[in-house]
């Protein structure tokens, strides 16, 4: 991951990254001092010089423990400020990187994606505080340690860089070759358990009434099963590796008293030194063994950072202009001309055609899945034609942003979302500056003041999640109400009136020809009733898009 | 408790190696090469008993928390089944995947390495005790004073890692609200504030993140203290000690090496605990939901289409408020047809669905052939009455895995003809995606539909089965309701041939 959204992201935080950094170097420095200088002081004291010689050790090991326990606290600490940051950056980015994506260019699953892009980003603050960060400051602490063991007993150093080699590199890699397989493994069980207990709580019901609820159980249960084979198999490799470095940590203690030993009798070394080299590399090497278990998961991390990564790569479903043109006041009117628009092998619109003008109120009829919603998804520019083009009055959709087109269009979809707050919080997201009275209002001209009232907080009742207490009708209708608010001259409404009695919806689509007199709407609806209130009834069948001669009243 | 007696192995192992490398110093010391070789085969066998505790005890642990995890995610799924979701769908998801893995984590990890941060300390200090009396009084007091600071710090700290469980929840849930209200928020040319919204989000939760972090991890600074400056104070007295000639440079290098062991499970357990307190948060959080609701009745279910009876039902959706007017009383004789209409809100589904034996019940009583349905096994009812809701989802990968939702016993001649009864021309092994693009609406209803008809039900209970429809299929989909011969609950917006039909009221406010 040289350049992307955790590089980016680590840039970004690099001060905190730093200070994280420095604190863990101070760590590993310290505690090598202490192992260091109380090997020192201790066989020196043996030799029994005047006491005052040893006054100033004896405060470097009173300095190396303090230093020690404060540089793990703000080691500790920072690592996980810098991790929050990370985080936060890297969920701010990969948001920026579905805007545009979202509705049409990022395919039905969006919910999935939003489940394991969740999961992802989760895993790049374990890889920041579980892996990377204890790796790298243990491995420059053990370079400090090599460079000290070297002024004493150069051949031991050598020994020392060698266990240090392949704690610090050769492990990890073991760690990651062999954990590889099972780490997908696991990575595909917990992706298939999210997903089952989403459909569980999305639906449930519908299992529940369809018989189906012993299957799920069956199926969560073989996927725990493969998860306990994976499971074991990761712990066992955690095992093996932790049994490894503590292998290679003995290794090297062994090799260090024997060279240490050998210049002894050559008389290369002092006598107070000859623990030092020994239990500098005794700590050193704890210190980095400690890493070590946690370098199995790292493969899953990489993929989860990949996986991120690849949200580049989806084709924006708009291209927005290089420079854009500004809106001229007139342009109130949508025309479309000679639209293609095809997805995959279907042909949804083909050479269509149509023009939306000021006091225009259109009913789209047409058969289900005939393209209604991907014409008003054009209209809207949620989406580029393949073939042909749209304009706003006299500007070309292809040479204004997204943004203009929907200073002027307005789009509600047929299940519009209720976000986790108040009923006015909701309301807000149309206009942030609208009042209570405005959203009251909106709310009733929608054919929702029922609804208010009946609410125990009114405005202030909190709605959101599946436990929403919407029905689809309340829902879309709150699409509507949204729409009210901010009073834009083309607006388009995508099934505003399906679950609703007629009555309801009559009352829905007098208000809304009462409130667009001298605006453009268009209204899909399969309604017959519906279209008492349009001025013009266009139906969509077969991918083409024709006017009804009978133009009601 | 294997686990336990391999860190104790280990324990006794590294005791061995440290006496070992101690002996080995002591001889470079003196210059004498006596013995060395054989202590040089002490640390190396002390090395390998060592290292085969350590490979053979993580496994182990993982061993003793799966079958717990697979009970509480299967009881977890049961509920989500039978009561819903817990505050939402999100939520549930979080709670029954990286929740109930961080209990799973909290059990194999946390448990057995606090079992031995009590029981290897001891040892160790009993060993330092017993070879040099003052150094195991040094560390002996140190560890002692240990509960003492954690107890101070870390009961406070665990009610900040719960404040941070939920802080995480929140500002997850904020996440998934923007991006999945991503079409809402850039038909209004929101979407940019509340990307950049996220940002300021993410710099708030960084900040009182570490605002409880700071204190969280004071327990650990104390640890941290204790054990560097036990051990500070130990080279220090051993080196005063071996001044006056009182000790020997074995004992003294011996007693060194091994005092930060004394500390190391504990720093070990220690750091479990941070990470494991987002576990005590999910098992909290999942015993308060898997509280069992009420028990199901335990009559059988009918064998025949029942008849049904409203008795004054009053219907509340969800807790936060009351739909549907005045009390509904009704009769419908076995095998007609009753249409349910009444403006929006006034309860239509949720009528529906207590005649399915879900969701919360009202006041009054719903009887089949007259008895109370509460009264009746409710799994086995529900295998009797088929529903479509309002908006059905076709879960699977194709139309087949749509219809029988993985129920073996039905055939694909048995889901043809409940097609032909529809209109529906589908072949069975199209594909379909999440949320079906390429499916209509309409063909989505119906193909909804013939999933209740293809498991025969005695009870067929319609929420706005002609919704969506135009007007050709909505003709063929009435016809076929009508052909049928069970009893038919069906709530609509237009008129069916109904033999009877149950109006339902609006909620009436007072004011209006």
């Amino acid at each position: 991951m040289r350049k992307g959204l955790v590089a980016d992201a680590l840039v970004r935080e690099g001060p905190s990254v730093r200070r994280a950094l420095y604190a863990g170097l101070l760590v590993g420095l310290a505690t090598v001092g202490l192992a260091g200088t109380s090997a020192w002081l201790i066989v020196r004291s043996a030799q029994r010089p005047a006491v005052l010689s040893l006054s100033v050790p004896m405060g470097l090991v009173q300095l190396f423990a303090l230093a020690k326990a404060a540089g793990r606290y703000v080691e500790r600490t920072q690592t996980h400020r810098a991790a929050l940051g990370v985080m936060g950056h890297v969920r701010a980015s990969v948001a920026r990187l579905l805007e545009p994506l979202i509705p049409a260019g990022l395919g039905p699953r969006s919910s999935e994606v939003v489940d394991v892009v969740l999961g992802d980003v989760e895993r790049v603050q374990d890889l920041l505080t579980a892996v990377a960060g204890p790796l790298i400051t243990s491995a420059l602490a053990g370079l400090a340690t090599v460079v000290v063991v070297g002024f004493i007993v150069p051949s031991a150093a050598l020994v020392l860089l060698a266990g240090l080699v392949v704690s610090v590199l050769a492990l990890p890699w073991m760690a990651s070759q062999w954990g590889e397989r099972g780490e997908n493994e696991i990575e595909a069980v917990r992706a298939d358990m999210t997903s089952l207990i989403d459909r569980a709580a999305q639906s449930g019901d519908e299992y529940v009434m369809a018989g189906a609820s012993e299957m799920l159980a069956h199926e969560l249960s073989a996927l725990e099963d493969r998860l306990d084979r994976a499971l074991a198999r990761r712990s066992a490799l955690k095992g093996a590796i932790n049994a490894l470095s503590t292998l290679v940590a003995a290794g090297t203690s062994v090799g260090v008293v024997a060279l240490t030993a050998v210049a002894r009798r050559e008389g290369v070394v002092g006598v107070a030194l000859v623990a030092v080299p020994a239990l500098l590399s005794g700590a050193i090497l704890e210190l980095v063994g400690a890493t070590a278990p946690s370098i199995v998961g790292l493969n899953g991390d990489r993929a989860a950072l990949e996986r991120l990564e690849r949200l580049r790569s989806f084709r924006a479903p708009v291209t927005e202009p290089g420079a854009s043109v500004s809106l001229d006041p007139r342009d109130r009117e949508v025309v479309a001309s000679g639209v293609n628009q095809r997805f995959g092998e279907v042909t949804v619109l083909s050479d269509v055609s149509a023009r939306i003008g000021a006091g225009d109120f259109v009913v789209l009829a047409g058969p289900s899945g005939g393209g209604k919603s991907t014409l008003v998804r054009l209209f809207a520019k949620f989406l580029d034609p393949d073939a042909g083009s749209l304009s706003l009055g006299v500007s070309d959709y292809a040479a204004l942003s997204s943004h203009q087109v929907r200073e002027r269009v307005g789009f509600v979809d047929d299940a519009p979302h209720v976000f986790a707050t108040s009923l006015a919080g909701n309301l807000r997201v149309a206009k942030p500056t609208a009042t209570d009275d405005e959203i009251v209002s909106a709310l009733a001209r929608a054919g929702l003041r029922s609804l208010v009232e009946s609410m125990p907080e009114g405005l202030d009742t909190p709605l959101g999640g599946a436990t929403t207490g919407l029905s689809g009708g309340e829902q879309r209708r709150l699409g509507v109400a949204r729409e009210l608010l901010v009073d834009r001259p083309v607006a388009i409404f995508d099934e505003p009136t399906e679950g609703l009695d007629e009555a309801s919806a009559a009352a829905v689509m007098a208000s809304l020809r009462h409130h667009y007199a001298a605006g453009s709407v268009v209204v899909i609806s399969h309604h017959e009733s519906d279209r008492a209130a349009a001025t013009r009834v266009w139906q969509l069948s077969d991918a083409t898009l024709s006017e009804r001669a009978e133009v009601p009243l | 408790m294997l686990s336990v007696a391999l860190g104790l192995v280990s324990t006794a192992a590294i005791i061995g190696q440290a006496v070992a490398l101690a002996t080995m110093l002591g001889a470079l010391f003196a210059r004498s090469n006596a013995g060395l070789a054989h202590e040089a085969g002490l640390f190396i066998l002390s090395s390998l008993v060592r290292v085969l505790a350590v490979a053979l005890g993580t496994p182990m642990t993982q061993r003793i928390a799966a079958p717990l995890r697979r009970d509480l995610r299967g009881r977890a799924l049961e509920r989500v089944l039978d009561a819903g979701p817990l505050r939402s769908v999100d939520a549930t998801v979080q709670l029954c995947t990286r929740g109930i893995d961080a209990i799973e984590s909290y059990v194999s990890t946390y448990v057995p390495s606090l079992v031995l941060a009590t029981l290897a300390p001891m040892v160790l200090v009993g060993w330092l005790a017993l070879h040099d009396v003052l150094s195991g009084v040094i560390v002996l007091v140190s560890v002692l004073l240990l509960p003492v600071f954690m107890v101070l710090l870390g009961l406070e700290a665990k009610e900040k890692m719960e404040q941070r469980w939920r802080e995480q929840q929140s500002l997850a849930g904020y996440f998934g609200d923007v991006v999945r209200g991503m079409t809402v928020l850039k038909s209004f040319n929101r979407s940019q504030d509340a990307v950049a919204n996220l940002d300021e989000v993410g710099a708030a939760l960084q900040r009182t993140t570490m605002g409880t972090l700071r204190v969280a991890f004071l327990s650990s600074f104390a640890l941290e203290l204790l054990s560097s400056l036990a051990t500070a104070l130990v080279a220090l007295v051993l080196g005063l000690r071996l001044l006056n000639g009182s000790l020997n440079l074995t004992t003294a290098l011996v007693v060194l090496l091994l005092t930060p062991e004394v500390f190391l499970p504990l720093r070990r357990s220690s750091a479990q605990f941070h990470a494991s307190a987002s576990g005590i948060a999910a098992a909290t959080e999942l015993l308060d939901y898997l509280e069992p609701v009420a028990r199901p009745g335990s009559n059988p279910a009918p064998t025949q289409p029942p008849s049904l009876e409203l008795r004054d039902v009053t219907l509340v959706k969800s807790s936060r408020y009351q739909v549907g007017g005045s009390a509904v009383s009704a009769y419908v004789p076995a095998r007609s047809l009753v249409s349910v209409t009444g403006p929006s809100g006034s309860g239509k589904s949720t009528l529906l669905r207590a005649l399915c034996g879900l969701g919360e019940a009202g006041g009054g009583e719903i009887l089949v052939d007259g008895a109370p349905l509460a009264s009746i096994e409710r799994r086995a009812w529900q295998r009797r009455v088929a529903w479509m809701p309002q908006d059905p989802t076709l879960p699977g990968d194709t139309v087949r895995d749509a219809v029988t939702m993985g129920e073996r016993s039905i055939d694909d001649q048995h889901i043809r003809r409940a097609m032909a009864e529809v209109d529906l021309d589908l072949d069975l092994d199209r594909a379909l995606g999440e949320g079906s693009l390429e499916l209509s609406a309409g063909q989505r209803r119906r193909l909804a539909l013939v999933r209740c008809l293809v498991r025969d039900p005695l009870v067929l209970v319609l929420d706005e089965p002609l919704a969506h429809l135009d007007s050709e299929s909505a003709a063929l989909v009435e016809a076929a309701i009508d052909r049928l011969t069970m009893t038919r609950v069906v709530a609509t917006h237009r008129p069916l041939h109904a033999n009877q039909t149950i109006t339902l009221t609006s909620f009436q406010v007072t004011s209006a």
